[in-house]
C-alpha cells in the first residue's frame, strides 16, 4: 500500500455531522455566547463529568475529606455508563478543560523526616508518609498550566492570566534554546523570533505584562510592550549571565570584559527604560569556565550568588543599592571548611532560601546543607538535614550529593531538588521552615529532575530531564502531568 | 473583536469540516468528535472573550481540535476501549460505502496510531512535526506511522476495501 493509498484511505474516514448534531452543538455555542459557562447537550461522559464536579464541590462545602480514588487513572471520567441524576455543575469558566488527569501516586517510602527533628501536626508535610487524603480536588484547582510536549522546559515567567513565557530545548536533536509564549494557560505555544539566540544561561523574566528580558548568546534581550518585539540592550562589552526583577528595576549580573581588568557586574535599570547603570559591586572571575549565578527577588529586594566551580561572591540588593553579601555558604581557603556552590531562592513576600553544597571539585564527603532567613539575608537559620544528602562516599556506587533546584512557594515552604548519596534523583519539601522534610515527586526516580518553579496560582511545577512536567498544589501529596502543550507554527 | 453574531456564522461556515476532521481523529466516535467540537468552539469564545480575538478560519478551528485532541492523547484521559464502545457502525456489512469501510478500518488503530496518521497525511506534516505534536521521538514516530499503515492496510482488505 503506497503513501497515496494511506492518505485516501485515511481522508475518506470520518462520519459528518448530522443535522441533529449539527443544530445541539450550535445550541451549546449559542449558550456559552449567552453568558452560560457550558454548552447544553454535552456527550453523556461530559455530563457525568460534571455530576462528580458538583458533588465534589458540595463535599468541600460541608468539609468532606474526598479520598482519591488511586487506581483509576482518571480522576473524573470513570469509563462507567453516564448518570441521569446528576445535573450540569456551571463552571466559571469556558475553557477548554485543562484539569488534571494523569495523577501520580504519591511516594509510599517511608517518612524520610530526620530522627532529630520535632515532629509536627499542622502543615504539611507531615512527619507521616504521604497519604492519598487529599482535601483539594483537582477537579476545583485552577486550571493547570499546561507546558509544551517533547520539549525540556527550564524557565519560566508568567507575566498575566493566562500568558505564560518558558524557555526550552529540544534534547532529542541537540537543538538550540528556545523562547515560546503561550496566551492561553500553555494550551498552545508559539516559537518567538528573537533578534539574537539564547545564551548559555537559560533565564527569562517579567516585571509585569508589558517588560520582559531574556538572556541571549551576546546581549540581554528585552521586550516592552509585552513580547511583541524584542531587542538587543547591555551589549557594549557585556555578556550578561542572570537577570531577574523586584521593586520596578531590573538588575543583570553580567561579565565585562571590555576594561582593562574583566570582572562581573550588576547594572540595573528600571524597568521600562533600558537605561542600565552599574551597581558599585564587583566581583572578579573565578577559577574556572564554569559560571553559573543564582538569583532571587522578593517584590523589594534582590539576591545572587556568583557560582564557578564554587561559590565566589554574592550580594543582596536591599534599601535601594546592591551590597556585598555574606551568605551562610563556605568560600573555603585558609583552613575553613571545603568551599561550597550556592542556590538562593524567594518567596514573593521575602522568605529567602539559601542551599550550600560541597564543591563537586572538592573530595568527599559531600553536604548539601539549606539555611532560611526572615530578614532578607541579613541572619540565616540552617534548617534539619536532608535525606542521604550528607555521607561519606564508600565505594563506587556512590557520588557526592549535589543540590540542582530551590524553590521557595512561601516563607515556610521550600522544595529542595538534589541528587542523593545514592546517586538518585530527590524532591523535598518542607512546609514547616525546614523544620521537617518529607519525599514527593516519585516519578523523579526514573526521570531526574530539570528544573523546578513556583506558578502563580500557588503550586510547583517541575520538569523532567525526559520532557515530562507535572505540577502540585497540595504541599507534593499528589501531582499531575501537565505535559500537553502543543507548538504550532 | 469579533460578535456573538459572527462567531455564530464562522461556527455554521466551519462545523462541518471540524467536526469530519475530530472524527477522522477519533476512529468515527460520534461522541468524542462532538466533545472535540464543543471544546474547539468554547476555545474561541473564551479567546474572544478574554480579548485575543484573532481572525479565525477554519484552519484556526482544525489546529484548535486537533490540540484538544493530542491533550487528551498525552494524559491518556480517553481510553482507547471507549472508540469501540461507542462507534455508531454502519448498519450493513455488505453495501459500506468508501468513507464507512476508510473509517471502520481507522477505528480499529490506537488513538497514537491514528493521530500520528492524520498530522501526517492530512494535515501533510512533517514527521519531525509530527513527533513534535505528539511528544514522541522522531525515530519512534517513524516506527509508530510504519505500524499505523500496516494495521490500516491489514484491516482495510480485511474490510474488503479497494485500493
Amino acid at each position: 500500500m503506497s503513501d497515496d493509498d494511506v492518505r485516501r484511505i485515511v481522508e475518506d474516514a470520518g462520519t459528518d455531522l448530522s443535522s441533529a448534531q449539527r443544530a445541539r452543538l450550535r445550541g451549546g455555542l449559542q449558550a456559552a455566547l449567552d453568558g452560560e459557562t457550558r454548552a447544553a447537550g454535552p456527550s453523556p461522559n461530559r455530563w457525568l463529568r460534571w455530576g462528580l464536579v458538583a458533588a465534589v464541590v458540595v463535599a468541600l462545602v460541608v468539609g468532606v475529606v474526598v479520598v482519591r480514588n488511586r487506581s483509576d487513572d482518571s480522576e473524573l471520567a470513570p469509563a462507567t455508563e453516564p448518570t441521569t441524576s446528576t445535573t450540569p455543575q456551571p463552571e466559571t469558566t469556558v475553557t477548554t478543560p485543562t484539569s488534571p488527569s494523569t495523577t501520580v501516586e504519591p511516594s509510599t517510602e517511608p517518612s524520610t523526616t530526620p530522627t532529630t527533628a520535632a515532629p509536627t501536626t499542622s502543615a504539611p508535610p507531615t512527619t507521616t508518609a504521604p497519604s492519598t487524603t487529599t482535601v483539594a480536588p483537582p477537579a476545583v484547582a485552577p486550571p493547570a498550566l499546561l507546558l509544551p510536549a517533547g520539549l525540556r522546559v527550564v524557565a519560566l515567567a508568567q507575566p498575566a492570566t493566562h500568558v505564560a513565557w518558558v524557555v526550552a530545548s529540544d534534547p532529542t536533536n541537540g537543538g538550540p534554546s528556545m523562547l515560546l509564549h503561550s496566551t492561553d494557560d500553555g494550551q498552545t505555544w508559539r516559537n518567538v523570533n528573537l533578534p539574537d539566540a539564547l545564551g548559555d544561561q537559560a533565564s527569562v523574566v517579567f516585571a509585569d505584562a508589558r517588560n520582559g528580558w531574556t538572556l541571549g548568546a551576546n546581549a540581554l534581550l528585552a521586550t516592552h510592550d509585552g513580547g511583541a518585539t524584542w531587542a538587543s540592550v547591555v551589549t557594549s562589552g557585556q555578556a550578561p549571565q542572570a537577570v531577574t526583577a523586584s521593586g520596578g528595576l531590573v538588575h543583570v549580573f553580567s561579565f565585562d570584559g571590555g576594561g582593562s581588568k574583566p570582572a562581573f557586574k550588576i547594572l540595573s535599570s528600571p524597568v521600562g527604560t533600558d537605561t542600565f547603570q552599574p551597581s558599585g559591586v564587583t566581583m572578579q572571575p573565578g577559577a574556572g569556565p564554569v559560571v553559573d549565578a543564582s538569583v532571587a527577588s522578593s517584590t523589594s529586594a534582590s539576591w545572587l550568588m556568583y557560582n564557578d566551580r564554587q561559590l565566589i561572591d554574592a550580594a543582596r540588593f536591599d534599601g535601594g543599592a546592591w551590597t556585598k553579601w555574606m551568605t551562610p555558604c563556605s568560600v573555603g581557603g585558609n583552613g575553613v571548611p571545603p568551599a561550597e556552590s550556592g542556590l538562593v531562592a524567594s518567596s514573593r513576600d521575602g522568605g529567602l532560601v539559601v542551599v550550600c553544597t560541597t564543591s563537586p571539585f572538592y573530595s568527599p564527603p559531600s553536604v548539601v546543607r539549606v539555611f532560611t532567613s526572615g530578614d532578607n539575608g541579613a541572619t540565616f537559620r540552617m534548617t534539619s538535614p536532608l535525606p542521604d544528602a550528607a555521607q561519606t562516599v564508600t565505594d563506587g556506587t556512590q557520588a557526592p550529593a549535589q543540590a540542582t533546584v530551590v524553590v521557595a512557594p512561601s516563607p515556610t515552604t521550600m522544595y529542595v531538588g538534589y541528587t542523593a548519596t545514592d546517586g538518585t534523583s530527590r524532591f523535598v519539601v518542607s512546609g514547616d521552615g525546614g523544620a521537617t522534610w518529607v519525599a514527593t515527586a516519585p516519578f523523579l526516580a526514573a526521570d531526574p529532575l530539570a528544573a523546578a518553579f513556583v506558578v502563580d496560582d500557588g503550586g510547583v511545577l517541575v520538569t523532567t530531564q525526559s520532557q515530562h512536567s507535572y505540577s502540585t498544589h497540595d504541599a507534593g501529596q499528589s501531582w499531575t502531568d501537565v505535559t500537553g502543550g502543543v507548538v504550532v507554527h | 473583536m469579533l460578535s456573538d453574531a459572527e462567531m455564530l456564522d464562522f461556527y455554521e461556515r466551519s462545523c462541518a469540516d471540524v467536526y469530519r476532521y475530530a472524527s477522522r481523529l477519533v476512529g468515527g466516535d460520534r461522541a468524542r468528535a462532538e466533545d472535540l467540537v464543543q471544546e474547539t468552539y468554547l476555545t474561541l469564545v473564551r479567546q474572544v472573550r478574554a480579548g485575543r480575538a484573532e481572525a479565525v478560519d477554519v484552519g484556526w478551528a482544525i489546529t484548535t481540535c486537533r490540540s484538544r485532541f493530542l491533550d487528551q492523547l498525552r494524559r491518556g484521559r480517553r481510553a482507547e476501549r471507549t472508540a469501540q464502545r461507542s462507534y455508531e457502525r454502519a448498519p450493513s456489512t455488505t453495501d459500506r460505502d468508501p468513507t464507512s469501510t476508510a473509517t471502520e478500518a481507522l477505528i480499529h488503530l490506537s488513538d497514537s496510531q491514528r493521530a500520528a496518521l492524520v498530522l501526517r497525511y492530512v494535515d501533510d506534516l512533517p514527521v519531525a512535526d509530527v513527533a513534535n505534536a505528539i511528544g514522541r521521538s522522531v525515530h519512534a514516530t517513524e516506527s509508530l506511522l510504519a505500524r499505523a499503515r500496516d494495521s490500516l492496510r491489514e484491516r482495510y482488505t480485511a474490510l474488503g476495501g479497494e485500493r
